[in-house]
């Protein structure tokens, strides 16, 4: 919950401070007089981010504002082969929470757990969207390139496939130019590369205080990221449902943005 | 020889169940064996204890030796990624004989090993795992014609008189 909050704040924050054009100046003179939290409060905020609930956008304060609960079944899940887990020799021991057991040395994973965390993450990712924010997709797994990449471009997003190179996201001025804008936010579907190791891009990510959503497989180290996923990201069924979940969460972002556009 | 035979059964019974439920549907379509089970459940509000138990994952039993029925997802040159219902796809050699009927979209029969390759190395925390299944490919059970999609009759009924022959077996 803290983490929730917390992150839910830092992108308040940042999207604030980055969106400074005219339509954002009425609302911030009406808001400077009265919902700005005083020095003591922020402080305080910093061991408790709770007291600073009331200060956060009214759209941010409900916890599930596109209805994902009702959007998100257990036996599409369960269709999908998201609870297959690895075999138990190669259990990671930071992901025993989300496992229901083990048969015959498979892992399983508890779907009401997973379903729990998934509309936790599709809600940050319609929120992100919500506020224009861009979100890259990225994967290892070359049996699902190829679905990542055209889910990412059917709804206007970005993806990295490809092998990763080294600082794009922490050295960006010298691999890519100047003034390239990073992602507000990166979905990993594979945490892991080909040879087990962690994707590069998410210690990256996590020095540029980007906030990441993970589908976390029972091998993967679900270290670093901000929203977990625990699920199966090897089975191309498993991926191209989590695939059409981020789609549909991007899309009702989009059209809410669009619909308070035109309110306004 | 009584557990080969009670597995035949198994197999035959599993085959006859799913040609009922093809016929009453009445399209030509090829329907996964894994995905019939899972498609028929009524209830739409079941929980996952439930979906576990009812599952064919837990009906399996002993994976090793065990007769599943499988979906060629892909063919590379001479090897066969055949899709059988759970996390990773078994690797198996095309035959040689009748080697132009083992294409994307044929339901073959395959005698499970392992549900994932993987091995512990020594002195490692570990194991380090393929991302691949282990089986047998036995027998080829529906083919995918080029043109149109028919039902062979005669041939099904040669496929039940002897299931458990191995026509071509290939290991890799």
């Amino acid at each position: 919950m803290r983490r929730v909050v917390a992150a839910a704040i830092r992108t308040e924050r940042a999207f604030s401070t980055r969106f400074s054009a005219s339509q954002q100046k009425p609302v911030a003179s009406t808001s400077s007089s009265s919902s700005v939290p005083d020095r003591a409060t922020l402080e305080k905020g910093t061991v408790q981010p709770t007291v600073l609930k009331p200060f956060v956008s009214a759209s941010l304060q409900h916890e599930d504002l596109f209805n994902f609960e009702k959007m998100v079944h257990i036996d599409e899940m369960f269709k999908a082969r998201l609870h297959y887990g690895h075999k138990v020799g190669t259990v990671n021991n930071n992901m025993k929470w989300a496992l229901y057991g083990e048969r015959l040395g498979v892992c399983l994973f508890d779907l009401d757990i997973t379903k729990k965390y998934l509309v936790r993450a599709l809600n940050f990712v319609a929120h992100v969207s919500l506020r224009g924010g861009m979100i890259l997709f990225v994967t290892s797994n070359r049996d699902t390139m190829f679905d990542v990449e055209k889910a990412a471009d059917e709804v206007g997003q970005y993806s990295h496939v490809r092998k990763w190179q080294s600082g794009t996201l922490t050295n960006t001025r010298q691999l890519l130019g100047a003034s390239v804008r990073l992602p507000d936010a990166v979905c990993f579907l594979s945490t892991l590369t080909s040879l087990g190791e962690n994707h590069p891009a998410i210690v990256e990510a996590a020095k540029m205080a980007i906030p990441t959503i993970g589908v976390v497989d029972s091998n993967s180290d679900p270290a670093y990221l901000t929203y977990l996923v625990p699920a199966n990201d090897d089975t191309p069924q498993s991926t191209e449902y989590l695939l059409r979940m981020f789609k549909e969460a991007v899309r009702k972002g989009q059209e809410e943005r669009k619909r308070q556009q035109q309110g306004k | 020889m009584l557990r080969s035979l009670l597995k035949s059964r198994q197999v035959i019974c599993g085959l006859r169940e799913l040609r009922a439920l093809s016929t009453s549907q009445g399209n030509e379509s090829i329907i996964d064996f894994v995905d019939t089970v899972t498609e028929t459940s009524e209830a739409q509000n079941q929980s996952f204890a439930s979906l576990l138990r009812n599952s064919k994952f837990m009906q399996l039993g002993d994976f090793n030796g065990r007769l599943v029925v499988g979906k060629i997802a892909q063919r590379v040159q001479e090897d066969v990624y055949i899709d059988f219902g759970l996390k990773f796809n078994a690797v198996c050699k095309v035959p040689a004989l009748n080697s132009e009927a083992y294409r994307s979209g044929a339901r073959v029969l395959i005698r499970l090993i392992d549900p994932e390759l993987s091995e512990r190395f020594l002195g490692s925390k570990h194991d380090l795992t393929l991302l691949e299944a282990d089986a047998v490919l036995v027998r080829l059970l529906s083919n995918v014609p080029r043109q149109q999609q028919q039902r062979q009759k005669p041939r099904g009924a040669t496929e039940e008189e002897a299931p458990a022959a191995p026509e071509t077996p290939a290991a890799h």
